[in-house]
């Protein structure tokens, strides 16, 4: 087994980041950016009893976020809402990049850490993080798949002789589906501690995270502001 | 020696052939107007090449950015000879990548991605690409489309080079080109015309773009003893005109 080394980077700071992306979205009140500095703050201290807490502030964001929809008198928002998503989900993918390169699991740990603290021993959590593990375990074969179905890479293959006739490679996709949806598989394999590697050492929140969030506190700050005319 | 294809629908452009058959190694010309199924055909062809009867049928695309498909240029050369998941494959293939790549200039690039390197590189990647594979039938789009000097004398090498052992296809809008490499092909337009390069260009070229091609229409116009392929060739229009000059002892006038 290869060495595993701790990840210089937080993995809730990735899956964070995202987040802030995403929220970054449909800013429209300084009210968000306390709510999520609040938030990520919160998570990274991982002190205390925050389980009240945090649910106010996700129950707070989601409510403000629709309000934030719905009341914009004279903006005509969503002819700008498919370029802005477009845009900022581009963003978000490049972060996805860079920050989220082959660290998926470590991410997916944290989550499910994360969730545990705020929501309990709820099952709900685990068939989620397998769900989402099976997902991305799965996700690189099916792309291998859609490759070979492309005209272009199935004659390059076929020429270098490489390429397989796979008559059955359809039935992957329902395997999948077949793992996602058996909750009796899935909390089996789950409750039995399964995981489909060994997890990666997760060090504790540093300076470099306390950066990358900062970075997102003026991302957002700044996009309150009207800096750059975004929208 | 001529491969049967047999029936060729063209569905976008409208047009079918019957009986067709691709002949032999060489290097022969396809022309005609945008639209008139050109790319089209090629597919068709990469989609004979699939089936039992045809051909290794290996075509490098007009854009070939379509076909840039990996992460480094290296993974484009050598990704169809890797096996199963690790993606091993046999130490010849990498010696040979090596020196395809070399060979295009592209041997400080083995680790970029393909998405950052030039136009004119991406074509070179795309063409070493396919020369490592060895079709026994090169179609090639457009592949002067922005290659410089250097590199278009290159790939007139490697055509003569290809064409001793497989048919090379190219389809292209500059006459020149292809009247100095090409004797014979196809005029691509509501079907395939098989016929002489030079005669098709007298016949479907449109306006003159050189001072030696509108020279050469007029001589053609007027029934001059002159070639439509010479125009093309500095060295062959001038011995078709001395040849003209020492048959009637003095030198034609054009109207």
């Amino acid at each position: 087994m290869p060495e595993l080394t701790p990840d210089p980077v937080h993995p809730l700071t990735r899956v964070l980041s995202l987040g802030a992306g995403v929220i970054a979205l449909y800013l429209a009140s300084p009210w968000w950016l306390f709510g999520w500095a609040l938030l990520i703050g919160g998570v990274f201290t991982r002190r205390g009893n925050w389980r009240g807490f945090t649910r106010a502030l996700l129950g707070g964001a989601v409510f403000g976020g629709l309000q934030a929809l719905n009341h914009r008198p004279g903006v005509p928002y969503w002819d700008t809402a498919l370029m802005t998503t477009i845009r900022f989900t581009l963003m978000i993918m490049g972060i996805a990049l860079i920050y989220g390169r082959g660290s998926w699991l470590s991410m997916f740990s944290a989550i499910e850490h994360g969730l545990k603290k705020i929501l309990g021993r709820n099952k709900a959590v685990g068939y989620g993080v397998l769900t989402m593990l099976l997902g991305m375990a799965f996700l690189p074969r099916m792309v291998e798949d859609v490759r070979r179905i492309r005209k272009d890479q199935a004659m390059r293959q076929s020429l270098a002789g490489t390429h397989r006739f796979r008559p059955l490679s359809f039935l992957r996709p329902v395997l999948v589906e077949g793992f996602l949806r058996s909750d009796d598989l899935a909390e089996a394999l789950w409750s039995r501690g399964w995981r489909p590697t060994a997890l990666p050492p997760t060090s504790s929140a540093g300076g470099l995270d306390g950066m990358i969030v900062f970075a997102w506190v003026m991302v957002i700050g700044l996009e309150v502001h009207g800096w750059p005319m975004w929208h | 020696m001529a491969w049967p294809v047999g029936t060729i629908k063209v569905p976008l452009a409208g047009w079918q052939v019957t009986d067709w058959s691709l002949p032999g190694p060489g290097i022969w010309g396809l022309a005609g107007p945008n639209g008139s199924g050109k790319s089209q055909f090629f597919s068709q062809l990469v989609a004979w090449g699939n089936k039992p009867q045809g051909l290794r049928v290996g075509l490098v695309m007009q854009n070939p950015r379509l076909q840039l498909t990996e992460a480094t240029v290296w993974d484009q050369m050598t990704w169809p000879f890797q096996r199963g998941w690790s993606g091993r494959m046999k130490p010849a293939v990498a010696t040979r990548a090596e020196q395809i790549l070399a060979e295009w200039h592209l041997e400080n690039y083995r680790t970029s991605a393909p998405w950052e390197l030039s136009g004119g590189m991406q074509r070179r990647l795309a063409l070493a690409s396919m020369e490592i594979l060895a079709p026994e039938v090169y179609l090639l789009d457009e592949p002067l489309e922005g290659l410089d000097l250097e590199h278009r004398v290159l790939l007139d090498t490697k055509l003569d080079q290809w064409s001793k052992t497989a048919s090379v296809l190219v389809s292209s809008h500059v006459w020149q080109w292809l009247l100095v490499h090409t004797e014979w092909g196809w005029w691509c337009d509501q079907g395939l015309t098989w016929g002489r390069m030079g005669e098709i260009w007298y016949q479907h070229g449109l306006s003159p773009e050189l001072p030696l091609e509108a020279l050469w229409r007029r001589l053609l116009d007027k029934g001059a003893p002159v070639t439509p392929e010479a125009w093309a060739n500095l060295e062959r229009a001038r011995n078709e005109v001395i040849c003209i000059c020492q048959n009637s002892h003095q030198i034609p006038s054009i109207p």
